[in-house]
């Protein structure tokens, strides 16, 4: 696995970077610390900085740790940085440090949020374990690509997951089939309905990823979107967020329109949350995915922890 | 090797219905009809409404609006009725306006009578009730506080410029040519009250022969899952319902074309409050026609007054603060389905309510 850690010499960019240590560790990943300088006369400091940050981080996970340093705005080196090289899963503070000002949740997080291709993990300052996480899904087939990637995630540390539907449909007249907007969870997946079938082969693709079958369900809320997230998220005290994001297809017609249409569930959350959010936009599902854990390190280890 | 130059003008004119068309040109020279009849009418009952009803000032024109609008299962006959009676002298220009106003409260309840069935069909109440419930809550809780800033509009004259709309002579003689033999027969033959009556009623057949000359839309099987999230901002939502409603002219109507765009018959409440508020705004383009055709540049006045306060009610929702008015609505309203007690009140309340408001 190939983890890129954005830094800006922050606390918070350091604090990013301990939370995926975990992931790191038990994946045997290779870690790449990308630091990126902005202006003039700053990358003396960030270099010593990323040469401590580096040597606590191969203390912590003991797998290889490799800097790398880019000078420009922060997303746009990012994204060069994202393209240029093979990466599973990028890092960001969601805050920079006062003086650089590279990371704002409110720009630098939200633009790499909307057109970086891989997975994308923003980490709010204060957080360190991750026991529960809370996988977010549409209902449509680009869920199943946010599950396989949460899953895996999940599973490397031993976390109990939680797939979250929200259905926020209402009838709109006598056509509307009632029964699949009254069924609890079980008897959604049971009865077959589209959601169902959906969070069934959700679960099964959890199971493929490794979590076992004690940690993982999927629940149903009723409501606005973007409200039934961000409560459930605050009702369960889950310690990480996967939201998909949604992004149109080069070859769609109209396609900036589209985008700029787009519904845009995972920005709203990174305004609002206060947990680490991991967002996954793949518009090709077979890249990108997570490796499974290598078998020893899955959920019996947690089961020591716990 | 030369093209046919009529070959795409051609294939165009191959997938028009002209049925439709002819539906609906048939459906606009009776909802002309209709207005005629009407406006020669309505003076007739004039004792009815000043005298017996005392339909005298704004409150109580707003509640006989309301119960008129009950009773005719649609708020468009009774909005161009309103006009009429402004038109024939019987109730004064605000008294008009509040009478739209009822109008429209009226007719949402129309749009929650279809869940009502579902109820007494022994369905989930919450699930049957909501859009219907919805759509009377948005509209009430725009319509109400928008109707001082139209009274306000109204009383200072500060819409007396769109006063000097343009007439159209030309189609104004067309319209007596064609029209006025027809209504001098009925004169002739028929008390007023009886001619308001024929005309109220060859409105509400124009409308319905109008909502069957509509187009119907339909949607690839791919897109269903893609049109909801393309309709995800308020203000693209909102302009949805506003251009749909400009062909539809009806809430309702306008409501039964978002089925298309959900396989199952369902639509995301993200997407319902921001299309219900842009219909609550061009459902009025029929009534304006009706203004027009008047030929009473205050009675177009009115309606503007009307739209324009919805519009302003509506963009300052939508600009300000929509986050906290989508989700209060929504709120209301399961807090409203939650328990039978809640409902029976709220059902008696929308039927007292008018009534209480026309005897004040």
């Amino acid at each position: 696995m190939n983890i890129l850690i954005a830094s800006d010499g922050s606390e918070y960019a350091r604090e990013a970077a301990l939370y995926v240590m975990p992931f790191a560790k038990a994946a045997e990943a290779e870690v790449t610390l990308l630091g990126i300088v902005e202006g003039q006369g700053q990358e003396e400091f960030l270099q010593r900085t990323l040469e401590a940050l580096r040597s606590e981080l191969e203390a912590s996970c003991h797998c290889r740790v490799m800097t790398r340093i880019r000078c420009g705005f922060a997303d746009d080196q990012i994204l060069a940085e994202a393209d240029e090289h093979f990466y599973h899963l990028v890092v960001i503070g969601s805050h920079g440090h006062r003086r650089l000002r590279l990371f704002s949740m409110g720009s630098t997080a939200q633009r790499l949020a909307r057109y970086i291709k891989v997975p994308l993990l923003i980490v709010p300052p204060g957080r360190r374990q991750v026991k529960r996480v809370l996988i977010c899904t549409s209902g449509e087939k680009p869920g199943e690509i946010d599950a396989a990637v949460g899953g895996a995630l999940s599973a490397l540390v031993g976390a109990e997951v939680t797939v979250l539907h929200v259905m926020s449909q209402i009838p709109l007249g006598p056509q509307a089939k009632l029964d699949d907007l009254e069924r609890d969870t079980a008897a959604l997946i049971e009865s077959g309905a589209r959601e169902g079938r959906h969070l069934r082969r959700v679960l099964d693709i959890l199971s493929a990823r490794g979590v076992r079958r004690e940690w993982r369900k999927a629940k149903i809320r009723r409501g606005l979107v973007l409200d039934e997230i961000l409560s459930e998220a605050r009702e369960g005290n889950y310690d990480l967020i996967v939201i998909g994001a949604h992004q149109v297809p080069p070859d769609k017609p109209w396609r900036e329109i589209r985008q700029f249409l787009q519904e845009d569930i995972a920005g709203q959350i990174l305004k609002h949350a206060r947990l680490p959010v991991l967002v996954v936009r793949a518009l090709d599902e077979t890249q990108r995915v997570i490796p499974a854990a290598p078998a020893e390190h899955t959920n019996t280890e947690s089961a020591e922890q716990r | 090797m030369s093209g046919n130059p009529l070959a795409p003008l051609t294939r165009v004119l191959a997938r028009i219905k002209w049925s439709k068309v002819g539906l609906f040109l048939f459906s606009l020279a009776l909802f002309i009809l209709a207005l005629e009849f009407m406006k020669t009418g309505a003076r007739g009952l004039a004792p009815l409404i000043r005298d017996l009803l005392r339909v005298n000032h704004p409150l109580n024109a707003l509640g006989f609006g309301w119960l008129f609008a009950y009773g005719v299962l649609s708020g468009s006959p009774v909005a161009a009725a309103s006009l009429t009676f402004f038109d024939a002298g019987v109730i004064t220009s605000t008294d008009a306006l509040a009478m739209i106003t009822g109008s429209r409260m009226g007719a949402g309840v129309i749009v929650l009578m279809i869940g009502l069935i579902y109820v007494l069909r022994g369905h989930e109440r919450t699930t049957s009730l909501v859009t219907g419930l919805l759509a009377l809550v948005v509209t009430a809780t725009v319509y109400l506080p928008a109707f001082p800033i139209g009274y306000f509009a109204l009383s200072s004259g500060l819409l007396n410029g769109s006063a000097a709309i343009s007439q159209g002579e030309e189609m104004i003689s067309i319209i007596d040519r064609v029209y006025g033999p027809l209504v001098q027969t009925a004169v002739r033959f028929l008390p007023d009250w009886v001619i308001f009556l024929m005309g109220l009623g060859v409105i509400i057949g124009s409308l319905n022969l109008f909502d069957r000359a509509l187009p119907q839309l339909t949607l690839k099987e791919s897109a269903f899952d893609e049109v909801p999230r393309l309709l995800y901002r308020p203000i693209v939502t909102f302009a949805l319902g506003l251009l749909i409603t400009m062909l539809t002219m009806s809430v309702s109507v306008s409501l039964g074309f978002l089925v298309p765009l959900s396989a199952r018959g369902y639509i995301r409440r993200e997407n319902l409050v921001p299309y219900i508020m842009g219909c609550n705004i061009s459902t009025f383009i029929d009534t304006l026609v009706a203004g027009l055709l008047l030929r009473n540049p205050v009675a177009t006045g009115i309606v503007l007054a009307e739209m324009l306060s919805i519009t302003l009610v509506s963009a300052l929702i939508l600009l300000l603060f929509f986050g906290p008015y989508e989700r209060a609505v929504l709120r209301f309203v399961v807090w409203l389905t939650g328990h039978t007690g809640r409902l029976v009140v709220f059902f008696v309340l929308i039927f007292l309510i008018p009534v209480g408001l026309l005897f004040i």
